[in-house]
C-alpha cells in the first residue's frame, strides 16, 4: 500500500519532468521516424532509397546493352541510371549518390557474339574466367561499398549472362528451342510470382520488424538512466531519509520507486510498437498476442537494470557517463542496431549473457518467424524474468548496505 | 466466560529514554555513551560545535543508524529503527531541506501524510491545518521549489507534523531563515510543545534554545557534558572578568598564556579573564602587574553577564573546529 504511494508520488513527478518525457517517450518516436525515413518507409514512402542506385555508361549502343540495360531495371532492388560520360559517372560515385557503376565496353555486343552456349556454362575455364572484362564489361564500386561490390558484381553478371546466353543459344538449335521456350514460361509465370512476394511481405515490414524491436530494446533500458536520476533527486532532495524514516520496508521503498518506471517501460515499448504498426505499416508477426509477454519482461528486466544502476551512482554525471555507455554498449553487443542476422555467432553466442540479446532473440521468435516459436518465447521471457530477479535482489542488497 | 482483563498499568516511562549511546566510524569515535531522557512536552536543547555527535546521536535516535552499542526507548518500548508504531510517534526535520521541488506543497505534505496512514477528509483537514500553521495556505498550489528559503524551511517543519508525532526531532529548523520566518517556527515549536509533544532541538543558535528549551545538553566529542534545566547550568557559571584597557599597545605579547584578548567595541583591546579555571584574585593580580610595567592604562573592569553561549564556550573551549 506504502509502496503504491511512492508509486503514485513518482508517476506525477514524471509527469511533471519533461526531460524524462522527452527521453522515455519522445525521442524513441523521433529516432525511429528518423530512422524510417532514412530507410524511405516513413512520410516520402521513396521505395529508391532502399534500393542500390546502378549507374551505366553504356559505350556499346547496341541491341545487346539495351537489353542488358533493361534487365538491370528489372531488377527490383536496382535503381539504374544511364548516364552520358564516364566523367559523369566518376563525379556522381565519389558523391554517394550511386553504389556502383557500369561501363558497357564498345566490343561488348561483338565479344558476346563470339561466345558459343558451351562457353557460357563453363564460365570457370573459358573466355569468361576473366569476368565481367572478357565481355568488356567495366564495373567499379564506391569505396563505402566494397564489401556489398562483390555480391553486386555477381548479381549483374547474372543478369548479363541471362542476356547473351539466348544469343549464344540460337546458335545451336536443340538450345535455341529449349531457351524460347523457358522464356515464354518465365514472361507467364513471373507477374503473379512478383505480385504474391509484394503482397505477401510488405517492404516496409521487412525492415521494420528488426528496426522497431531493436530500436525497442535499447530505449527500454534507456529508462535505466532516468530510474537512476530518480534516486539520486531523492538522495539529494534529503527526502529519501524521510522515505526511510516512515513507517515501510526499504523493500517497500524500493518497490515504490520502481513500478512508476516499469509503467513507463512498458508504455514506451507498446508505443512504439503501436506507432511501427500505425506509422510504417511494420508486421506485428503472426500471433501478436506473444508480443505482449515479450514487452513486459523486457521492461522488467531493464528497469531491475536501472534499480541496480541507481544505487551504484551517486552523481548526476555518473549516470551520464556510466548510464549512456551501459545503454549503448549493451544494444551494440546485442544487435539493436543491425539485424541479429548479420552478427558472426560468436557475437550472437555473447549476447546472450545480457537481457538485451534475450529480448532481441524474444522478438524475433514472434515477429520474423511464420509461426510463433512458443518455445523459445519462454525460454527468452524466462530468461528476462531471472536477469530482473538477479537485478532486484543485487540492488536490493545494495540499497540496505547503503542506508 | 469473561476473560479477567488485564490491570491498567500506567506508565511512567520516560517518552523517549536514550541509554548509552555509542557510534564509532572507523577510527573516529562519533558518539561516546550518550544518555538522554525527554518527557512529554519538554522541549531539550542539544547544543554542541559542529562535529561533536549531534547529528549522529539524532540519526541513531531516529533510526535512520544502528548504534554499536546502548538503546533507545520510546514510551518504554525498545526502537531498533524498524518498528512501524514507534515510527509514527517520530517526527522528524531533518537539517537539509526534505522536500520534493516539484511538488507543491499541499502535494508534499498529503504524499508524506499517506506513508503514514493518514486518507481521504482526515488527509485533506490535517493538511489544510498545517498549512495554515505553517503560513503556506496562500502558496499551497505553487511548486515548493519557487518558494522562499523561510518558506521552504516552513514546509520542511510542517511535513514533520502531518502524522502528529509524539517526539519530535529538529536538527536546526531555521538555518537561513529571516527573523520573520524564524519567530513563527519558533512559535510553532512552543505550540507542539504546550499539546504535550517532547522536542529534541538541535541548534547553534543560543538565544533561540534558551527562549524555548527548559532543559539543555550539551555535547563534544561525542560525550554529554552537560545535561540539565538552563537555569540549573547557569547557576554554576564562573564569572568572567573584562578588563577593558587603552590604546593598541602589544597586549597580546605580553599577556600571551594569561588571558585571552578580544577586540572591544570601541577598538580597546579587552582582556577576558575566564572564572572558570583557576585562582581569579591570583591571576588578576598578576595581569595587573603586567599591564602596569608595560604602562598600558586599564579603562574599566567588568562582570560578564551570564548566559548560554558563555556556558556553551566555557565547556567546548574557544578554538575553531572546522
Amino acid at each position: 500500500m506504502s509502496a503504491w504511494q511512492i508509486t503514485r508520488k513518482d508517476l506525477l513527478l514524471l509527469l511533471k519532468d519533461k526531460r524524462a518525457v522527452v527521453l522515455l517517450l519522445v525521442l524513441p518516436l523521433l529516432f525511429i521516424s528518423i530512422v524510417g525515413m532514412s530507410t524511405g518507409q516513413f512520410l516520402t514512402k521513396d521505395d529508391d532509397a532502399q534500393r542500390f542506385r546502378i549507374l551505366v555508361v553504356d559505350r556499346s549502343q547496341s541491341e545487346l546493352s539495351e537489353k542488358l540495360v533493361a534487365a538491370l531495371r528489372r531488377q527490383k532492388e536496382f535503381l539504374v541510371r544511364v548516364v552520358e560520360s564516364a566523367q559523369e559517372a566518376d563525379e556522381t560515385l565519389s558523391r554517394g549518390d550511386a553504389s556502383m557503376w557500369l561501363t558497357i565496353g564498345a566490343e561488348f555486343e561483338q565479344r558476346a557474339d563470339e561466345l558459343r552456349i558451351s562457353e557460357i556454362f563453363n564460365s570457370d575455364s573459358g573466355p569468361l574466367a576473366g569476368g565481367p572484362e572478357a565481355l568488356d564489361l567495366r564495373l567499379e564500386t564506391r569505396p563505402a561499398a566494397i564489401g556489398i561490390g562483390r555480391l553486386l558484381e555477381g548479381v549483374i553478371f547474372t543478369q548479363v549472362i541471362k542476356v547473351i546466353a539466348p544469343v549464344a543459344a540460337e546458335k545451336n538449335a536443340v538450345t535455341r528451342t529449349w531457351i524460347r521456350k523457358a522464356e515464354n514460361e518465365e514472361s507467364e509465370a513471373n507477374p503473379q510470382m512478383v505480385s504474391s512476394v509484394e503482397k505477401n511481405i510488405p517492404k516496409a515490414a521487412a525492415v521494420y520488424s528488426w528496426i522497431v524491436p531493436g530500436f525497442t530494446v535499447m530505449f527500454a533500458f534507456f529508462v535505466i538512466s532516468v530510474m537512476a536520476r530518480s534516486f539520486i533527486a531523492e538522495r539529494e532532495n534529503g527526502t529519501l531519509r524521510r522515505l526511510l524514516l516512515a513507517p515501510i520496508s526499504r523493500t517497500s521503498v524500493l518497490a515504490g520507486k520502481t513500478i512508476p518506471f516499469y509503467v513507463t517501460s512498458v508504455i514506451q515499448c507498446s508505443l512504439l510498437f503501436l506507432c511501427g504498426r500505425l506509422l510504417f505499416g511494420m508486421s506485428w508477426g503472426p500471433e501478436p498476442i506473444y508480443l505482449i509477454p515479450v514487452i513486459l519482461c523486457t521492461s522488467l528486466a531493464a528497469t531491475s537494470l536501472g534499480l541496480l544502476l541507481a544505487t551504484a551512482v551517486h552523481t548526476d554525471q555518473q549516470v551520464s557517463s556510466y548510464g549512456t555507455t551501459l545503454i549503448l554498449l549493451l544494444s551494440s553487443m546485442s544487435g539493436c542496431f543491425f539485424p541479429r542476422d548479420m552478427f558472426p555467432q560468436t557475437m550472437k553466442r555473447a549476447s546472450l549473457f545480457i537481457p538485451h540479446g534475450w529480448a532481441l532473440k524474444a522478438f524475433d521468435a514472434v515477429l520474423i518467424q511464420s509461426t510463433v516459436d512458443v518455445l523459445t518465447v519462454a525460454t527468452c521471457c524466462t530468461m528476462l524474468i531471472a536477469f530482473a530477479v538477479a537485478f532486484f535482489a543485487v540492488g536490493t542488497w545494495r540499497f540496505r548496505n547503503a542506508t | 466466560m469473561e476473560t479477567p482483563r488485564a490491570p491498567t498499568v500506567v506508565s511512567c516511562a520516560a517518552l523517549l529514554d536514550v541509554r548509552h549511546l555509542s557510534k564509532k566510524f572507523g577510527n573516529h569515535q562519533a558518539v561516546v555513551d550518550v544518555s538522554l531522557q525527554l518527557q512529554p512536552g519538554e522541549v531539550l536543547g542539544l547544543l554542541g560545535p559542529n562535529g561533536a555527535g549531534k547529528s549522529t546521536s539524532m540519526m541513531m535516535i531516529s533510526g535512520l543508524l544502528r548504534p554499536d552499542s546502548g538503546e533507545i526507548l520510546i514510551d518504554g518500548r525498545p526502537y531498533d529503527g524498524r518498528d512501524s508504531e514507534a515510527k509514527r510517534k517520530l517526527g522528524v526535520v531533518p537539517q537539509d531541506l526534505a522536500i520534493y521541488p516539484d511538488l507543491n506543497a499541499v502535494e508534499n505534505l498529503q504524499f508524506f501524510g499517506r506513508l503514514y496512514g493518514l486518507k481521504g477528509p482526515e488527509l485533506k483537514h490535517r493538511a489544510d491545518e498545517i498549512l495554515e500553521r505553517i503560513g503556506l495556505t496562500d502558496s499551497a498550489f505553487r511548486a515548493s521549489g519557487n518558494y522562499s528559503g523561510g518558506m521552504k524551511r516552513r514546509l520542511n517543519f510542517g511535513i514533520a507534523l502531518m502524522h502528529e508525532p509524539s517526539i519530535l526531532i529538529l536538527d536546526e529548523p531555521t538555518v537561513g531563515v529571516d527573523p520573520q520566518s524564524r519567530s513563527h517556527l519558533l512559535d510553532c515549536v512552543r505550540d507542539q510543545a504546550r499539546s504535550g509533544v517532547g522536542i529534541i532541538y538541535a541548534s547553534h543558535y543560543m538565544e533561540e534554545v534558551q527562549a524555548i528549551c527548559e532543559k539543555v545538553a550539551i555535547v563534544d566529542h561525542g560525550k554529554v557534558l552537560a545535561c540539565d534545566a538552563i537555569p540549573k547550568l547557569l547557576e554554576g557559571l564562573a564569572t568572567d572578568l573584562l578588563i577593558y584597557v587603552e590604546g593598541e599597545g602589544d597586549v597580546r605579547g605580553r599577556l600571551a598564556g594569561l588571558a585571552r584578548i578580544e577586540m572591544g567595541g570601541d577598538g580597546n583591546n579587552v582582556i577576558v579573564l575566564s572564572g572558570a579555571c583557576g585562582d581569579l584574585g591570583e591571576r588578576l593580580r598578576s595581569i595587573l602587574h603586567h599591564l602596569m610595567a608595560a604602562r598600558i592604562n586599564v579603562v574599566r573592569i567588568e562582570t560578564q553577564q551570564t548566559n548560554l553561549e558563555r556556558l556553551f564556550l566555557q565547556l567546548t573551549g574557544y578554538g575553531l573546529r572546522d
